[in-house]
């Protein structure tokens, strides 16, 4: 029942071999396209009535690989609305030529257009000898600071990263080879280098209903350090990543991943094995690998996205306003 | 159409490169764009003012120039009559914030203050008034002037002595000459300094403007409050000893020292100010 494209994604999913909020939407709506084409409808039933509850098999699988990214609870929330709102009378090919078409401007408008916006938002706050210091690897960040070396600009970047996934590794590669002029630290060193840092751009998972951010493990840190030392921290997110949950702090509802990444790597030249290489076996000790964490609304200066700039406390507002676009859709086959 | 838009832009341009040193000034409608004709009696920037104009001219194609220039002149009329109303709305929301008793610490002069002010001394309110001299436009000695006419105590203060004062002080009264996308405040110099103390000293902060002073900005520091160059007056007594004031005379004061802004809106926080520019 559940489709090979799915079982591939759900692989992908769960090995990190895709990871990323608008990665793993764009995977998933792709993968949702195959889905479609090849879907039959059974005799007895319509495509409109029985492909949501076929989708909605695909997604419960999905959902036992990795837990949904905010963006593509979004993404599948309007895709549900708008198999609904397709009339009855339509053929099959033309429902399935409709979805298919309604998820390109789907990606187009709300992933590739939306990045656009922000990263033509962001760059009017990037200043001459700017020292932008980032965390991990957000692809909104990444494609901001490719656009403004590609215009010419002229700044530097740090880019602050942590264990165990240090995916700042790649991010640091990619800009040196656009020629940007990067540092790297991990973040017991954000004290010293803070002093030098004029703003902190950071990507996000979601962002919550009390202007809370949820990222990747570490960026909260970051964000706290950099607004202690009052250096702006600005955050880039698409509206799909607009969230009604509330979260008041990383624990109550966070990712475990695996705990063995945190044993520290062994060292072929050091006769000592690693001191946890037997965590397993001492019956106090749990090892706890946490994946995201939560910034308070506090600790954000501005959150750019394709509507504007606005302050961490209107992302409420925000949503509000989405939700009430999204109903309307909703409302027009009603009538 | 678009000539017109574009004879409109120019002259906006015009005016705002000759705008006197206040950023608070006469916006001004142009019926053949060759001149400022009217003045209207507003406190808005010419920013905040060309701005709300040229927004009418958007919904502009279909309609015939004679049909554009009406609507304009109803939009300019109403705005004239709000503007006044605005500030009876004003008036009548934060006298309430006043009092009996109340010692009240003004920054240099403010319009908009001065009515809310004098509301309250209407109403019999007492209260008693200590004002920043504000070098170097000395504009505080305007307030004092002004507050004596209405029979209120009032002491005149250097700016370094505001910290001292800031135990006696009851609340803090300023006004903005914009507001930005965040809730913060573009004011006269030294209302930032001011917020700071009143925060470290747990007192109230209140700014009094009316909505249409709200600005699509939103600056991340005390730079990116971009003006261009407002010579201080020369004849203003030691103004060339401040090479760096005769540059700036705002500054931007952050939400998060705002308490509150008293608008024609009601009482709102500076994240309410958002809410109602986004909607």
């Amino acid at each position: 029942m559940v489709h090979p494209a799915i079982i591939t994604l759900g692989v992908q999913f769960s090995e990190f071999i895709i990871s990323g909020g608008i990665a793993r939407c764009s995977a998933m709506l792709y993968a949702f396209k195959k889905v479609i084409a090849d879907y039959v409808t059974p005799p007895g039933t319509s495509i409109q009535r029985n492909l949501t509850s076929y989708l909605g098999k695909q997604i419960d699988y999905l959902t036992t690989t990795r837990h949904l990214a905010e963006t593509m609870k979004s993404a599948i929330r309007q895709l549900k609305s708008e198999i609904s709102n397709i009339s009855l009378d339509k053929s099959d090919e033309d429902t399935k030529t409709h979805l298919l078409h309604w998820i390109d401007t789907f990606i187009k408008e709300k992933i590739v257009s939306a990045d656009d916006s922000i990263v033509a938002t962001a760059l009017k706050f990037i200043k001459t000898d700017d020292v932008i210091l980032t965390f991990g690897r957000s692809a909104a960040v990444e494609l901001l600071l490719l656009e403004a070396k590609n215009l010419n600009y002229k700044f530097k970047v740090i880019v602050c990263d942590a264990r165990p996934k240090l995916e700042g590794k790649i991010l640091v590669q990619n800009l040196v080879n656009a020629g940007i002029s990067c540092s790297y630290v991990l973040v017991n060193s954000l004290g010293a280098v803070m002093p030098k840092v004029t703003k902190l751009i950071l990507g996000a998972s979601a962002l919550l209903s009390n202007g809370a951010l949820l990222s990747r493990t570490g960026t909260a840190i970051a964000a706290m350090m950099a607004h202690d030392a009052h250096v702006p921290v600005i955050v880039l997110a698409e509206l799909i990543k607009f969230s009604e949950l509330v979260q008041l702090d990383s624990f109550v509802w966070n990712e475990i991943v695996l705990p063995s990444v945190l044993t520290p790597p062994s060292n072929d030249a050091n006769s000592k094995p690693p001191i946890l290489k037997d965590w397993r076996d001492i019956p106090d000790l749990k090892l706890l690998n946490l994946h995201y964490d939560i910034t308070p609304a506090s600790f954000i200066s501005m959150v750019i996205s394709e509507h504007g700039c606005i302050p961490s406390s209107s992302v409420l507002s925000i949503i509000g306003m989405v939700k009430a676009e999204e109903e309307k859709n909703l409302k027009k086959l009603i009538i | 159409m678009s000539e017109l838009t574009k004879k409109l832009l120019v002259a906006s341009a015009e005016l705002e490169n000759s705008a006197p040193k206040n950023y608070s000034v006469i916006a001004g409608f142009f019926f053949d764009g060759v001149t400022p004709i009217k003045q209207l009696f507003l406190n808005a920037s010419i920013k905040i003012g060309s701005e709300a104009f040229l927004r009418q001219l958007k919904y502009v194609d279909d309609e015939s120039v004679a049909e554009c220039r009406q609507r304009i002149a109803a939009f300019e009329t109403q705005f004239v009559k709000e503007a006044s109303e605005n500030l009876e709305k004003i008036a009548t929301v934060g006298v309430n914030l006043i009092k009996d008793g109340a010692v009240i610490l003004i920054h240099s002069f403010s319009r908009v203050v001065m009515v809310l002010l004098e509301r309250a001394a209407k109403l019999n309110r007492r209260y008693s008034v200590i004002v920043t001299e504000s070098r170097p436009s000395h504009n505080g000695q305007k307030s004092v002037d002004a507050l004596k006419k209405l029979g209120v105590p009032v002491k005149l203060i250097p700016d370094s002595a505001v910290g001292f004062v800031m135990e006696k002080v009851d609340m803090v009264l300023v006004g903005a000459e914009a507001v930005v996308e965040n809730g913060g405040l573009i004011n006269q110099m030294g209302t930032y300094q001011i917020a700071l103390v009143a925060k470290a000293a747990h007192k109230p902060f209140y700014s009094v403007t009316e909505t249409h002073k709200f600005l699509h900005m939103f600056p991340l520091s005390q730079t990116d409050v971009e003006l261009q160059e407002h010579k201080i007056d020369q004849d203003v007594e030691g103004a060339s000893n401040y090479s760096f004031v005769s540059a700036h005379h705002v500054d931007y004061t952050p939400p998060q020292l705002v308490t509150s802004l008293i608008t024609n809106f009601g009482v709102l926080t500076p994240s309410g100010v958002v809410h109602l520019l986004i909607s």
